[in-house]
């Protein structure tokens, strides 16, 4: 178990209270009872820090410590004697064991021993709660979920759509998400949210896009930027005059075009939505060119 | 012993202290029961969960539960306590508490740990999990034998580790709820527990109410809470971060030795609970009467509830009792915790006085 300085300070204030006990220190006027109106005593001090303390611990979850206002109260100084050893009882008597037979029960701390031996295992009946309630709200479901069911985990990021496997499927449904904003449940969000920035934008669709396209090892890797892909074209720069056409003296252009997935978000999006105004949202003033379909008959 | 007059004191200001906190409720502590199943059959469970039905609230219920208090009462100083049944047996776990997370309440849970693995330990940290605290009831023959959970010991001891191997908890701790049987097993836990890195290790005694009320042998004597109280004291003394928990007031002797704070009844003054079904009430330990129940999230406001409401629990229970309103220490006691309340015979089930004081 961990020892802080809470528990140390504990100690410390056993110790000096146990020390200012002394018979020798009470002899001399020392002892609890006196008072003295010098500066702070060590108890003091020691009583300041563990008030301090309380109230910065760790609230236990049943019972907080109360954080109340502590009048300092002057105490004799015991720390003439602070070297002494105290001698650390044990815990008091042991307790008389009582076997248990058919015939002997211990004594309850309260009450009378009870007369009755038998041990009921019978389930209660009636609710938790005590009699019904002569009104009745009934606005909560019932539900009957299954006993042993360990929460609903998080899984990895970059599986939308939790099922083991980082695909195009959850590209699909990334950018779906992206323009709903709606989710499943908690971790949804956390999944689908590949740059940290408590969004899921199209920051992420680039990241799983890149992760997709084999660029990055993970859907966490890399940045979101819009990606670049460099290509070369083996076109003769006809700037340049030559002599001869030999191949070693053709000089070779290099056009860098930038993916922007921005105009891939709209298009493979599934369902009835009317897309356009997510689109004026996403890419500013700009709108595609691209609309979805309104629904047949048959798919409505 | 700590100096008794500064816990005289400390006590007067506490006295203080809840008086105006029952006309001035904060809410910090608030339990959210997710589910009334569990996966094991504990003999002392106080909420009779098990294989049971249990009306839950959906994901969007809590989000706009949520939601609300977030709008009435911020999130600032508020802590959620999410527990059950085994809360880890709603599929939707991670939905809910990643709602409370997205709007900002600190949480944590008390769990029997056997469905914790390592990625769900990941994922709790993932949606904001401040502490835990797992139930470990005895060496692994007495708690699979008091959970009534074959091989629940080692896979609540593999949860344990899990959490411990993904970190970054504020706080992973171990609650032992000691009976008659079990209190000689006290060293020996200590013993594994010491050997873990745990942040603390709760210990505290079964309580007379639900399940616990029909196994009499269980219950502990006099004798066991003065060792038990001994016990935890001494550990303290050494600096182990042992704790008893919140219940019961425990005279001068034991009052902020055995645990970090004073006795102090929290229920309906910092705490409120949501069961299962949305009902609103004080404490989830203390026994369901209709009577209790404050409202319903699902057609109340909380905090108007909490606001207005909740006065059964805003006053003495030592007022009820000719006993307990002639004893010297009804002003720090109070009538003690309200779960351990008998309201059929206003009377409390559990006093330590004549006991440690």
């Amino acid at each position: 178990m961990k020892k802080t300085i809470h528990t140390l300070l504990t100690a410390a204030l056993f110790a000096a209270s146990n020390a200012s006990a002394m018979p020798t220190m009470a002899a001399e006027g020392y002892g609890n009872n006196t008072r003295q109106d010098s500066g702070k005593s060590l108890i003091e001090t020691l009583q300041d820090k563990l008030e301090m303390a309380a109230s910065s611990i760790p609230q236990d979850v049943y019972g907080p410590a109360p954080v109340y206002d502590v009048e300092t109260t002057t105490f004799s100084d015991p720390a003439v004697a602070m070297t002494a050893t105290t001698t650390v009882p044990l815990y008091g008597v042991m307790p008389t064991m009582l076997t248990q037979t058919t015939t002997m029960l211990p004594q309850p701390a309260y009450g009378v021993i009870p007369t009755t031996l038998t041990q009921t295992t019978a389930m209660p009946t009636q609710p938790a709660y005590g009699a019904m309630p002569t009104t009745i709200v009934t606005a909560t479901e019932t539900t009957m979920a299954t006993l042993y069911g360990p929460p609903i985990t998080f899984k990895d990021y970059g599986d939308i759509n939790s099922d083991g496997v980082i695909d195009a499927y959850d590209l699909i449904k990334l950018r779906r998400t992206v323009i709903t904003q709606q989710y499943d449940s908690y971790f949804d969000q956390l999944r689908c949210d590949l740059n940290k920035n408590n969004k899921v934008d199209i920051g992420d669709v680039v990241k799983l896009t890149r992760y997709l396209l084999g660029m990055t090892g993970s859907p966490l890797e890399g940045d979101d930027s819009s990606i670049k892909t460099t290509s070369t074209t083996t076109t003769a720069d006809l700037s340049v005059p030559t002599t001869t056409t030999s191949s070693d003296k053709i000089l070779w252009k290099t056009e860098t075009t930038t993916y922007d997935p921005r105009k891939d978000l709209i298009v493979p999006v599934y369902g009835t939505m009317n897309t356009n105004r997510y689109a004026k949202d996403i890419s500013g003033t700009k709108t595609t060119a691209t609309t979805a379909e309104p629904n047949t008959t048959e798919e409505k | 012993m700590l100096d008794v007059n500064m816990k005289r004191d400390h006590l007067n200001q506490m006295r203080d202290y809840r008086q105006k906190l029952m006309k001035e409720p904060q809410l910090r502590n608030l339990f959210l029961e997710l589910t009334l199943r569990c996966n094991e059959r504990c003999l002392h469970c106080g909420s009779h969960c098990g294989d049971v039905t249990s009306e839950e609230l959906t994901v969007d219920q809590y989000r706009t539960f949520l939601q609300q208090v977030k709008e009435d009462m911020t999130t600032r100083g508020k802590m959620l306590d999410i527990t059950g049944g085994e809360p880890l047996l709603r599929k939707d776990f991670f939905d809910i508490l990643g709602a409370a997370h997205e709007l900002g309440f600190e949480w944590g849970m008390t769990s029997n740990a056997t469905l914790i693995d390592d990625s769900v330990a990941r994922d709790l940290k993932r949606v904001g999990m401040g502490t835990i605290s797992v139930s470990i009831d005895g060496l692994e023959e007495t708690h699979d034998a008091f959970r009534r959970t074959p091989g629940g010991y080692k896979k609540a001891m593999n949860g344990i580790e899990s959490l411990l191997r993904v970190g970054g908890f504020e706080s992973v701790q171990v609650t032992t709820v000691v009976t008659h049987k079990s209190i000689s097993e006290l060293d020996e836990l200590y013993k594994i527990f010491n050997g873990m890195d745990i942040d603390s290790w709760r210990v505290i005694n079964m309580e007379p109410m639900g399940r616990a009320k029909q196994h009499p042998e269980l219950i502990l004597t006099p004798d066991d809470y003065r060792y038990l109280f001994e016990f935890i004291r001494n550990k303290r003394i050494a600096g182990e971060p042992v704790v008893y928990g919140c219940s019961h007031y425990l005279g001068m002797e034991y009052e902020r030795e055995v645990r970090d704070w004073y006795y102090l009844c929290t229920a309906g003054l910092y705490t409120a609970s949501i069961t299962a079904n949305g009902d609103i009430i004080a404490c989830l330990d203390i026994e369901r009467r209709p009577e209790f129940v404050q409202g319903n999230i699902l057609r109340d406001r909380f905090s108007e509830v909490w606001k207005n409401k909740f006065q059964i629990f805003r006053r003495d229970l030592a007022d009820d009792n000719p006993t307990c309103t002639e004893c010297e220490h009804k002003d720090y006691c109070h009538g003690d915790s309200y779960h351990s309340w008998d309201f059929d015979n206003n009377k409390p089930q559990l006093c330590f006085k004549d006991i440690l004081f």
